[in-house]
């Protein structure tokens, strides 16, 4: 009877996950996260901004997704690490279970949460009152980071991306 | 050995021979030299065509090798451009990551139209296999949130699966996989599975290779069709050749054949009119009227030594070789004409004796003077009068009956013994006397007259008998009644 309870609540959590997969925000938002150190402060460029053409494909794949921001005119990116996770964040991982990483765009207000449970990243996106607006924007749901984090396995490791890469946004 | 190989052939073989060999040498070598070109130039359209279609494929795969994104080369977009790509049959990326310089190993074939992460390890799949397991563990056993931990498990299984999908497609393709060491080259042609393979550098920073593999069944469908092109070409021009080499062998040597046929000819069955190569204006032109004047100018001198010699000098009667020449057709002349014919043989009565006691030159003179009456005494064109030698002569007559040859034969006999030649040692007269056999063969019969000897057997039978009655006679026979003839004891008597 166990056996079955625990076998039907797997089934109902995978199809729960399925529906929420496409809309919601899986990461949890922390709600302390202005307390949080912060590991870098950069900006995502405006609209106009060319990059260099060796610019590496990631970030420039970021840029073009994320250069609406603000009506195109770029933001702030500052970059929090959950105080019990630096050491592991400085090395990509492996990360323990919880939230790990945010990425906060200053304008209009947008916060990237990435947390990490049984070693694997997941991805959410919340305002700064903790209201998930995953649905507000394509760039903003949590596939969107998934795909694109994965697809970038070179500089995305274990869900986070290399100190490398983000020094381009400085 | 070129010498006796040489000795055994004709002109015109050796005409033939060589200029086909000729022939056969530039026909071959232009042919090959033609499919050469036509064929690299093929070749080298398509490898340029190739090279165009591959390099969206590098534009796309080189920034994915970099940053080992397996995604891009996996998107929709991306299989639509591998699917458009003319000609495609696969391809395989071998690379390090610009950053990490993680291995990167991906690949792509046209007929499964799947496209794949090739360096997966058995590892890999076990590593991922437990951490599905762990997932369904954490789960199952109700620790933290349900809803994360099922949308992990869901793309953990995701995982594994395509994991599973792409050791298996390695497996499947591996012979695709393999990089052909010539490849290395500019391009491998691979003939029995019909593909053109290139070995390209990626363009990421840490380098890597791109093989890529086209269909050439075109390719080699355009060779064939230059193989039969130049084939059918050279066979032509080697046909046309060899019909021109025979032509202008034939034309030269046959009439130079000819020309050495009639050479070979009796000289008067040549006719020096119609001679090969008379009209022709070159060298065997040339040669031909030569040798038409050569026929011509004996042809002359024979017609003036058979005058001569058809002409006894001593009598100016017909000759003994006039007679043979004549006599045969002289008999068809006479059965066409429906006339007897009559065969006269007159010998001089005691002939040696005369010349014995007058000397040759007064026999001369008895000879001319017979000889002379005897033309006389024939009165007709078709007469015919021959010294076939000594005091013997031969005369042919055509008569309407057979009574005339023996009239003539008469009247031959009284003119000579008119002529009054005194022969002192004649045992029974005084003068020159003169026998005649003579033969008449009536026209009825003509047509079983075998031959001339045949008559002159007969004729000279009966000079034989004129001569045994006493001479200064004629012994007339017909046709009819030779049979009757005893038989003689060879020529007659003197």
């Amino acid at each position: 009877m166990d056996r079955l309870l625990k076998t039907g609540a797997l089934a109902l959590a995978l199809l729960c996950s399925s529906g929420q997969l496409l809309a919601d925000s899986i990461a949890s938002y922390p709600e302390n996260w202005r307390d949080w150190p912060v590991v870098s402060e950069s900006m995502v460029p405006g609209r106009d901004v060319v990059l260099p053409e060796d610019t590496p494909l990631f970030i420039q794949e970021a840029v073009s997704a994320y250069n609406w921001i603000n009506d195109g005119q770029g933001t702030k990116l500052t970059v929090h690490v959950h105080p019990d996770k630096i050491e592991q964040y400085k090395t990509h991982g492996p990360y323990d279970d919880g939230i790990t990483v945010i990425g906060v765009y200053e304008t209009p207000g947008v916060i990237f949460v990435t947390e990490h449970l049984a070693g694997q990243p997941l991805y959410g996106t919340y305002d700064y009152h903790g209201v998930d607006i995953s649905e507000q924007h394509a760039t903003f749901a949590p596939e969107f980071c998934e795909r694109c984090h994965t697809a970038y396995q070179d500089i995305c490791i274990n869900g986070t991306c290399s100190t490398s890469v983000i020094e381009l946004f400085d | 050995m070129a010498k006796q190989v040489l000795r055994l052939l004709t002109i015109k073989q050796m005409l033939l021979l060589s200029h086909l060999v000729l022939v056969f040498a530039l026909v071959t070598s232009l042919s090959l030299s033609r499919y050469l070109s036509e064929w690299h130039s093929q070749l080298a359209q398509a490898s340029e065509h190739a090279l165009s279609a591959a390099n969206p494929i590098i534009d796309l795969v080189s920034p994915a090798a970099a940053g080992l994104n397996y995604t891009n080369v996996k998107l929709e977009g991306a299989m639509e451009l591998y699917q458009q790509t003319p000609r495609l049959v696969y391809f395989h990326a071998h690379a390090y990551s610009d950053f990490s310089s993680q291995p990167f190993g991906f690949a792509y074939e046209r007929d499964s139209e799947r496209a794949w992460q090739t360096n997966l390890s058995q590892q890999d799949l076990e590593a991922q296999q437990l951490h599905v397991k762990l997932l369904k563990h954490r789960l199952s056993s109700g620790e933290g949130d349900p809803v994360k931990y099922g949308f992990l498990l869901q793309r953990a299984i995701e995982r594994l699966q395509r994991i599973r999908d792409d050791i298996h497609q390695t497996k499947r393709a591996e012979f695709l996989l393999t990089v052909p060491g010539d490849v290395k080259r500019a391009y491998l042609l691979d003939e029995p599975n019909r593909l053109m393979i290139f070995s390209l550098p990626l363009r990421n920073a840490n380098q890597g290779e791109l093989v890529i593999a086209f269909d050439i069944s075109r390719l080699l469908e355009a060779r064939r069709a230059i193989q039969r092109q130049v084939l059918v070409e050279g066979g032509i021009a080697l046909l046309f050749s060899s019909l021109l080499i025979w032509g202008v062998t034939y034309w030269l040597v046959s009439p130079l054949r000819a020309l050495a046929g009639a050479m070979s000819k009796n000289v008067r069955d040549v006719d020096a009119e119609k001679i090969p190569g008379l009209e022709r204006t070159d060298e065997i032109g040339v040669l031909s009227k030569r040798f038409s004047q050569l026929i011509q100018e004996a042809n002359l001198q024979l017609d003036d030594l058979e005058e001569k010699s058809s002409i006894d000098h001593l009598t100016r009667l017909g000759s003994r070789l006039k007679f043979a020449s004549v006599s045969s057709s002289y008999i068809g002349q006479a059965q066409r004409a429906g006339q007897c014919l009559g065969f006269l043989i007159c010998d001089l009565d005691y002939f040696k004796r005369y010349n014995d006691s007058m000397g040759h030159p007064k026999g001369d003179e008895v000879l001319r003077k017979t000889a002379a009456t005897i033309e006389v005494t024939l009165k007709r064109e078709s007469d015919m009068a021959f010294r076939l030698g000594g005091e013997e002569f031969v005369v042919l007559l055509q008569t309407t009956e057979p009574g005339q040859v023996h009239d003539i034969a008469m009247s031959i006999v009284e003119n000579v013994a008119e002529q009054n030649i005194l022969h002192p040692n004649h045992p029974s007269s005084s003068r020159v006397t003169l026998s005649v056999g003579s033969l008449a063969v009536s026209h009825s019969l003509l047509g079983k007259v075998e031959s001339v000897e045949q008559l002159y057997q007969s004729a000279d039978e009966a000079l034989y008998q004129a001569k045994e009655a006493g001479r200064n006679c004629i012994k007339a026979v017909n046709w009819n009644n030779v049979a009757q003839l005893p038989q003689g004891k060879g020529n007659a008597a003197n």
